[in-house]
């Protein structure tokens, strides 16, 4: 019934882990006692040379449900074209690049494969590099199928792991699995860390089936998936228009050569006075993005000071303990603005949101992720419109290129409002 | 090209007048410098002298004044660094995960200090780890910490002895019993010794006390510790 395997195999020069795949050379892998660790997968707790990895046969034992989907909304004609094609992907155990702008509404177009998917007792896994999307998508799915089994894996949460049919978890829960889905969908595929790692990439061949589709999502694909799918190794869908037809809103570029030394010094350009004066006199929320940790608490400082009381609002950052419950605030109004790091780039939405980059020049922003961070603002049908607004000290072409991008894909919405188009778009 | 530990981040070498001049060869890095300038070096601080924290001014603390009327002579610990999110941050992964190697980040500093404030003359006590944490982590961190001076195993955890230290706070760590046994084939050795304690973190020092009352009483001289953070 079951696969025994050593944990580590230890080469010569090298130890190979048998969970991550990586090699690591011996003298970073040691242990006083003549055994040997992998450092590369250590976050999910360490394997050394005294453990054995059982594998199980994926049994598939799940309940047969006739109708699983309990989700009633309806889709757009150009959503229901994607959605039907995934479901054609998912039984033929294809592989699928969904290229979708961001407030598509990527999820929705997955229940149907889904639902198709659980009526076969499948194994399904949501995969997605960062939590915040896991977080959100949890509570979503439960809703949409509430006969399925899951559960929602992440190195920030309790959760107990339970055999469940659908799996929801971080890319890097992927690792615990072996030839276990049948299929598996990958949120956000192009975002940190997932994109370029290589120990992820092989934790997802590893996790699915050899027969099994895989479904990966982005709203600003790489180059690499680009140019598979170029060569006609991947099959892609673009899908270049938001769910309620609206269009994504331009951001404006502000260039201020010296803004970090005003700001260092408490002081604000009037040019942002003003906006965001009207976002806190609309009672609109907003996001305040930074590209360091380091630069938040001078932020906060200055924008509290200008505030003045008029709202509130606070900072969060990757390893912020009360992150969770800080971006939950934001959801429920108490707050009306958070100074973030790129963390809430994506994933995340907030109705009537506006967004300011300060530093969009700065190297940790590049063209994708500003294409993301534009993308949190008009997500919601009622309030499709709002400000992004990126602060820059001079012109930069990973921020001009994000503009441009937005705007090609407003064009090309326009055009093929009424197509999908399942070939390469120009 | 090398990794910060710590961040992830690459480090950039940088190569100063006084290095080339020095004409010693490169040392390894394992910090960048941003995580190496989020450590705060004590020893560039005003310092409580029975315990080695960071004061206003050269002055006992409140602790340290209390451990003095309960103990005649207090430890002098010297800890390298404070305790702060990014200390908390290292022994997350070197202590509880369990990443050995980043025992090599602090172990050339801690090697040093050792060397020059005590040579000949002391022995050099690490404060052991139970049975229980040894068969998980598979190594003491203690010991990877100094590794490279001799050490002279006096102290042992009672057998008895199950709960963790970092499970307590301060008050139950203060109240708690001894935790120590002694080693008996090495009774001899510690009469009118000079013994240097070696331990990773000072927090409260109930546990340096009690390593020192048990050494004092076996008939040690002096008793001073070290420790790599405070």
């Amino acid at each position: 019934m079951f696969t025994k395997k050593a944990a580590l195999e230890v080469q010569k020069d090298i130890i190979i882990c048998n969970r991550c795949g990586q090699k690591t050379p011996k003298e970073r892998a040691f242990l006083p006692n003549q055994q040997y660790y992998c450092p590369a997968c250590i976050m999910l707790g360490r394997l050394t040379t005294q453990h054995i990895l059982y594998t199980i046969e994926e049994p598939n034992l799940f309940l047969d449900i006739s109708d699983p989907l309990t989700w009633k909304g309806e889709l757009s004609k150009n959503q229901l074209r994607c959605s039907n094609k995934i479901v054609q992907i998912q039984r033929d155990n294809k592989d699928f690049l969904l290229w979708a702008v961001t407030g598509a509404g990527k999820t929705e177009i997955l229940f149907a494969s889904l639902a198709d998917a659980f009526k076969k007792r499948k194994r399904v896994c949501i995969a997605s590099p960062r939590v915040d999307v896991c977080n959100e998508l949890h509570p979503r799915l439960k809703a949409a199928f509430e006969c399925v089994t899951m559960v929602l894996l992440h190195g920030y949460q309790a959760e107990k792991y339970e055999y469940t049919q659908l799996v929801i978890c971080t890319t890097h829960q992927l690792l615990r699995f072996k030839g276990a889905f049948d299929m598996l969908i990958i949120d956000e595929v192009d975002a940190f860390p997932f994109k370029n790692d290589v120990m992820l990439m092989n934790a997802v061949n590893s996790a699915r089936k050899s027969v099994s589709s895989l479904i990966m999502l982005t709203a600003t694909p790489t180059h690499s998936l680009m140019k598979q799918v170029r060569r006609k190794k991947l099959e892609v869908g673009y899908l270049p228009s938001r769910y309620h037809g609206h269009e994504l809103p331009v951001p404006k570029i502000i260039i201020r050569a010296n803004w970090m030394k005003e700001l260092q010094s408490g002081k604000i350009c009037n040019k942002l006075k003003k906006i965001i004066n009207s976002w806190t006199d609309n009672k609109e929320p907003f996001l305040i993005f930074v590209s360091q940790i380091d630069f938040l608490r001078d932020v906060i400082v200055v924008i509290k000071k200008f505030i003045n009381g008029r709202c509130e609002g606070e900072t969060v950052f990757s390893a912020d303990k009360e992150r969770i419950e800080k971006v939950q605030k934001m959801r429920d109004g108490t707050f009306q603005y958070l100074v973030t790091t790129t963390i809430l780039e994506r994933g995340v939405t907030f109705a009537g949101l506006n967004i300011l980059v300060l530093g969009a020049d700065d190297e940790l922003f590049n063209s994708a992720s500003l294409v993301q961070i534009a993308g949190r603002v008009g997500r919601s049908a009622q309030e499709p419109d709002g400000d992004a607004i990126f602060l820059c000290s001079r012109k930069k072409k990973t921020v001009v290129n994000a503009k441009k991008q937005i705007i090609l894909l407003n064009l090309k919405g326009r055009k093929i409002k009424n197509e999908l188009l399942f070939d390469v778009p120009e | 090209m090398s990794y910060c530990l710590m961040c992830q981040n690459r480090i950039n070498e940088y190569f100063d007048l006084e290095w080339v001049l020095s004409l010693q060869q490169l040392k390894k890095k394992f910090l960048c410098k941003n995580c190496q300038n989020n450590l705060v070096e004590l020893i560039n601080y005003p310092r409580c002298p029975g315990c080695g924290r960071k004061m206003n001014k050269e002055d006992t603390c409140i602790d340290c004044r209390k451990w003095g009327s309960e103990y005649s002579d207090l430890l002098g610990n010297i800890a390298l660094y404070e305790y702060n999110e990014l200390m908390k941050k290292y022994f997350e992964k070197f202590k509880f995960m369990g990443d050995y190697y980043y025992s090599n980040i602090f172990n050339g500093e801690l090697k040093e200090i050792v060397q020059k404030k005590y040579g000949k003359g002391w022995l050099f006590v690490p404060v052991p780890l139970s049975k229980q944490s040894f068969q998980i982590r598979m190594f003491n961190q203690v010991e990877a910490l100094f590794s490279g001076l001799t050490f002279t195993e006096l102290l042992a955890v009672r057998n008895d002895e199950k709960i963790k230290q970092s499970k307590l706070n301060r008050r139950e760590r203060l109240r708690r019993r001894q935790p120590f046994v002694l080693n008996s084939n090495k009774r001899v050795e510690i009469e009118a010794a000079n013994i240097l304690l070696l331990d990773d973190i000072y927090t409260t020092g109930g546990t340096l006390y009690h390593a020192a009352r048990i050494m004092k009483d076996a008939g040690a001289k002096k008793i001073k510790s070290i420790t790599l953070a405070r």
